[in-house]
């Protein structure tokens, strides 16, 4: 696909040298060559920019419209429970929310079902959901980054704008992220209890992305200007939640 | 820049690393302010951010020297 940042951008750069190089080596006039370096750096920030960026006031407004939905199914349905964040095949992660446990089904058995939309086996029923992305606008979705996790929840959570800056540190099955200025947050109750906030939501995506493995959040709290989430690292075998 | 570019020009200003100090400033700027998304790591900032260490770095021992 036509990718038209780069090409103008790229174009730029090259006229960019070209009058430089001329300007100081042939001309030697100062303003013109200052001018060429001048639009080789315009050229380049135009050629860095992505091929689609959506402004961001969009990207938390449609992460919000699809809270509203998810919202309205679980209100239908009652629930309570607190979501589990499985990551699929794929590499997309989704939520199981269960409507009824039993005990007697592993997590392994929902991974291999996740193209459903409705979980049901023995005597547990759940359903399953697509929970908010953090891919939209930006250019590297979770998932794709695997450096470590704070750079992953960093491209999950401060480049989607959804916070200013995260940390995280895992201690055993544990993972605290610090979520630092969280914003674009919703205001559905339901949501918030099953999924979590949206940057935990969001948060226990990228950590379960990057273990691979399911992920629950166990308990959120608001310490001044940031939100502390605790996230548990579950086993694919666990029947505990399910 | 342009703008720059121009007025500096009218003023028959012929140091280079002058106008790389400024073209530095207005980036750095113009990126604080707006904050445009990129699919990579600012290089550009990078770049323009070791000229302008180099181009002070130059400067304070020119005056060094003199003195």
């Amino acid at each position: 696909m036509f990718d038209r940042n780069l090409v103008y951008g790229l174009s730029l750069v090259s006229f960019g040298s070209i009058l430089s190089i001329a300007s100081y080596f042939i001309l030697e006039n100062i303003p013109l060559t200052a001018l060429g370096i001048g639009l080789i750096v315009l050229g380049s920030a135009w050629a860095m920019i992505p091929p689609y960026p959506l402004p961001k006031d969009t990207i938390i407004e449609l992460i919000k419209s699809s809270c509203s939905n998810i919202e309205a199914l679980l209100e239908a349905l009652g629930i309570f429970e607190k979501a589990i964040y499985i990551p699929s095949k794929e590499g997309r992660v989704l939520a199981y929310v269960p409507i009824k446990k039993s005990g007697n089904v592993s997590i392994d058995e929902i991974s291999n079902n996740l193209n459903k939309m409705i979980f049901k086996s023995k005597e547990s029923l759940g359903i399953i959901l697509a929970p908010p992305k953090a891919g939209i606008g930006n250019p590297h979705p979770v998932g794709e980054i695997g450096s470590d996790l704070t750079t992953l929840l960093e491209h999950a959570l401060v480049d989607s704008e959804i916070a200013s800056s995260v940390s995280a540190v895992q201690s055993e099955e544990i993972v605290v992220v610090e979520i630092n200025k969280p914003k674009g947050d919703v205001d559905y109750r339901r949501f918030r209890i099953v999924m979590g906030s949206l940057p935990s939501c969001i948060a226990a995506q990228a950590v379960a992305a990057f273990f691979s493995k399911p992920v629950q959040i166990i308990e959120e709290r608001k310490e001044g200007n940031s939100l502390i989430v605790n996230l548990k690292v579950l086993d694919w075998k666990d029947s505990t939640y399910i | 820049m342009m703008i720059t570019v121009s007025a500096l020009a009218a003023l028959n200003e012929n140091r280079l690393d002058f106008y790389l100090s400024i073209f530095t400033l207005i980036y750095l700027v113009t990126n604080l302010t707006f904050r445009p998304r990129k699919r990579t790591f600012d290089f550009i900032a990078l770049f323009l951010l070791l000229i302008f260490v180099y181009i002070t770095i130059t400067k304070i021992l020119e005056i060094l020297i003199l003195t």
